[in-house]
């Protein structure tokens, strides 16, 4: 073999070799992490006549429950978001009072995720900031107690 | 004493005559015998008319004829110039010359691409299995209680409580704001 056809060979295997390697894996490109998560805003008083919006079907047993039953007895939905979250990219939920923002931190077990939620007033001041390890189905529910009549401002969140 | 003339002798000497080819001594007699020169005059007119008609004849060849004539000679001529095609045949011509090269860098490519799938590291099969697709949502019996790992309520004191039912798990963070603790 000449030494022209040697180089001929390594310069057609340097050419050709990476691109088969490429090809031949044939891997999906990885699929974006993402969940899609629900946030009901909630407004709560104290009336006469206890009331619960038919819009909170999904939670009105846990809203009939202590600690909220105890505390207020009418609860109105204010806002509903739905969002699909994408791994470590933070969205921002409007509120009727105040926003919210929502960061997927991971996917844990393919059913559990953990979420990082900030809820600031409406003067702007952030009055939770909490990082949850939550199943898919289940909620919760933070809860804001407003002075100065004590109504509370609930943010329910759940994601599947 | 010569041989006597004979009249053949005669016309063979006028033809040379007209053909430039009769010698010098000879031509004196000629121009003194006005048979002969009639004869000569003759002659020339009949050349003239045969090669007016050979001229004629050589026009009505059609072009075309004399074309593929000068074709055939050409293509009969050796020639030392390469024969050259179009691209195509360049490019086919170049391969046929390289394909002993292309066939081991093909060969040595296979090898080189089978060492990259060896090699390469492979990706936990778990941790994959996570990254993709939509989460489960299991039946609830299956389920934990959320866990709150990190709360922050920079205006209030919070409460963590947890309600469990057939429905499923709820994490209440209750935050009463600092105002309101300290109005109590």
């Amino acid at each position: 073999m000449s030494v022209r056809r040697v180089w001929l060979s390594l310069l057609l295997s340097t050419l050709a070799g990476p691109a088969i390697a490429d090809e031949t894996p044939a891997q999906a490109p990885p699929a974006a992490v993402s969940v899609t998560c629900d946030f009901i805003e909630i407004g709560a008083t104290k009336a006469k006549t206890p009331s619960i919006d038919p819009k909170l079907g999904p939670i009105e047993k846990r809203l009939k429950k202590a600690p909220f039953s105890t505390q207020w007895n009418e609860f109105k939905q204010l806002s509903e978001t739905t969002r699909k979250l994408d791994k470590k990219k933070t969205e921002t939920i409007p509120l009727k009072q105040g926003s919210a923002t929502a960061t997927l931190v991971e996917i844990v077990d393919k059913s559990k995720v953990r979420l990082t939620v900030t809820i600031d007033n409406a003067k702007g001041r952030q009055a939770v900031n909490t990082t949850t390890l939550v199943d898919a189905g289940d909620y919760v529910i933070h809860t804001v107690v407003l002075p100065p009549n004590d109504d509370g401002h609930l943010v329910a969140v759940t994601c599947k | 004493m010569g041989k006597p003339r004979s009249a053949m002798d005669d016309d063979v000497e006028l033809m040379q005559h007209a053909d430039g080819e009769l010698p010098g001594e000879l031509r004196g007699a000629l121009a003194s015998d006005p048979d002969a020169q009639r004869k000569l005059e003759a002659l020339g007119e009949l050349r003239e008319l045969v090669r007016g008609h050979l001229e004629l004849a050589t026009d009505d060849v059609d072009d075309r004829k004399f074309q593929d004539l000068w074709r055939g000679i050409a293509r009969s001529i050796p020639t030392d110039e390469p024969e050259r095609g179009g691209l195509w045949a360049r490019i086919s011509a170049w391969f046929e010359r390289h394909r002993g090269h292309m066939i081991t860098g093909a060969v040595s490519a296979g090898a080189v691409a089978a060492l990259a799938l060896v090699l390469r590291p492979h990706p936990d099969p778990g941790e994959a299995r996570y990254e993709r697709g939509a989460i489960d949502v299991r039946p609830v019996s299956m389920r934990s209680p959320p866990a709150i790992e990190a709360l922050d309520t920079p205006d209030g004191t919070s409460t963590v409580l947890n309600l469990e039912d057939e429905d499923g798990h709820t994490a209440v963070i209750w935050v009463t704001p600092a105002d309101t603790v300290e109005g109590i």
